[in-house]
């Protein structure tokens, strides 16, 4: 469960008070970009709000050690407007990064789950180029391939079906909202966007606007 | 006056705190990849060897050639030609001890220190270091264990060539030039060449790779959202390196002599 209460922090005008059921669909909608990327920090645990607290699953992100803030962060999978890439890896080692950091898969392993996880997202490019000869859309791919391979129980999307067009946004969505089945009740996802029409393919359980009304 | 020197004790004062603290988290992050058995880690840190070993390798060469033959010159001039047990000695007391651990080091700082700085400048106003920790991935560890382990280790190969190359040119010139019997310089050479020479050396390269890398990474991670910061991070990198690693010439020179 995702808990916002009374939730007040830098770069956000108003004041965030929501909540969101573990295995819910929900869409955040936000008066401009900069809050999304705040709200995204302050459930990772990068930002700790000014007054309120952020809870994520009975966790505090933001009180957690570095240890057991690398652990928390393994659990959520989040897709970055951008992709979220190390600029000098290439995409297959950006796709297999976490998987090969973690340390409890072998090469053979690792190699099976990626291709698997590439054929899922239907990214047919090199896997060889820097992430900055990718189009968005195909960014967008790899970073929720990459999230595949750690099957995570929370997926954060920020600005993740913006600026896309209508067959790639409908292809992306069809993907995410697949993952987000097949997981039954254990599976949250979270969109948060400052374009509400983005979010009109997701079928979600609650809409929260940052400037108030609340939709369900 | 006072207050600048307050300023630049207290600036001396953080740039060493910080880089305490950067070994102090390189030396838990090793103890985590051995146990942990990182297969990306010990990915940078080859990649950081072979970029700043192998590709500094071509500069090295030519200098070590250079200073080889400048050294066997000047000596063959200070000397007469049938000293050449002297000579011997001579490179090693200069050329193994001293001159190649600084010239190697200089080359890195060059090289590698700034590149280093200005790479993790970029990352870090790009957000790749927060992106990197979104995937559970520990900055520090990730990020600065192999770049310190990959530089300490390349400085140490560098240096061993270095050595070779400058000490076989060195006597190849001599021989051809002026005629010094080569076994009169090698019995110079192995008659001082001992463990210790040869620790003396290692160490201080060993320990300059170290140090290059933790300050370009400090410099690095301390730029903050202004991508003129990036430039001076790499300034910055070469100035603090400079100045602690003739520093610490200095102190392993003295700790080895007393």
């Amino acid at each position: 469960m995702i808990l916002f209460t009374k939730v007040v922090s830098g770069g956000i005008d108003s004041v965030l008070d929501f909540s969101l059921e573990k295995g819910s669909t929900a869409g955040i909608v936000t008066s401009r970009e900069i809050e999304s990327e705040v709200i995204v920090r302050l459930l990772l645990g990068f930002l700790a709000p000014l007054e309120g607290t952020v809870s994520v699953n009975g966790i505090l992100p933001y009180l957690l050690k570095d240890k057991d803030l690398s652990e928390f962060r393994k659990s959520v999978g989040v897709i970055y407007h951008d992709g979220g890439f190390i600029s000098n890896l290439n995409v297959w080692e950006n796709l297999t990064l976490q998987l090969s950091y973690d340390g409890s898969s072998k090469k053979a392993e690792i190699v099976e789950r990626g291709m698997k996880s590439l054929e899922t997202v239907g990214y047919k490019g090199s896997l060889h180029v820097l992430p900055n000869r990718l189009s968005i859309f195909e960014r967008r791919q790899i970073a929720f391939a990459r999230a595949l391979l750690m099957q995570p129980a929370l997926m954060i999307f920020q600005s993740t079906l913006e600026g896309l067009s209508r067959s790639e946004q409908s292809q992306l969505s069809s993907l995410l909202l697949a993952y987000h089945g097949q997981g039954g009740e254990r599976r949250t996802s979270l969109f948060i966007t400052s374009y509400q029409d983005s979010l009109k393919g997701i079928q979600a359980d609650l809409i929260y606007n940052t400037g108030g009304a609340t939709q369900s | 006056m006072v207050s600048h020197l307050g300023r630049s004790a207290l600036a001396a004062y953080i740039t060493i705190a910080d880089l305490i603290t950067l070994f102090a988290t390189v030396f838990r992050g090793l103890i985590d990849t051995i146990v942990h058995g990182r297969r990306s880690v010990a990915q940078v840190c080859m990649r950081q060897v072979f970029f700043t070993g192998n590709e500094a390798f071509k500069v090295v060469f030519v200098i070590s050639i250079a200073v080889g033959i400048a050294i066997i010159s000047q000596m063959s001039n200070v000397t007469d030609a049938g000293r050449g047990s002297l000579i011997g000695k001579v490179f090693v007391w200069v050329v193994i001890r001293e001159i190649a651990p600084l010239i190697t080091a200089l080359v890195v700082i060059a090289r590698s220190g700034s590149a280093i700085a200005i790479e993790l400048g970029q990352m870090k106003l790009k957000g790749e270091i927060e992106y990197l920790e979104t995937l559970g991935i520990q900055g520090e560890q990730y990020l600065l264990m192999p770049r310190v382990l990959g530089v300490g280790v390349a400085l140490f190969i560098l240096n061993v060539y270095f050595n070779l190359i400058a000490v076989s040119s060195g006597l190849l010139v001599s021989w051809l030039g002026w005629q010094i019997p080569l076994s009169h310089i090698k019995q110079g050479i192995i008659s001082v060449l001992t463990l210790r020479e040869l620790l003396i050396s290692s160490s201080k390269s060993l320990l300059f790779g170290f140090v290059i890398a933790a300050l370009g990474c400090n410099a690095g991670l301390r730029v903050g959202d202004s991508i003129t910061q990036i430039p001076q991070a790499g300034t910055k990198s070469v100035i603090h390196s400079l100045v602690i690693v003739f520093i610490l010439d200095v102190l392993v020179s003295f700790t080895f002599i007393f």
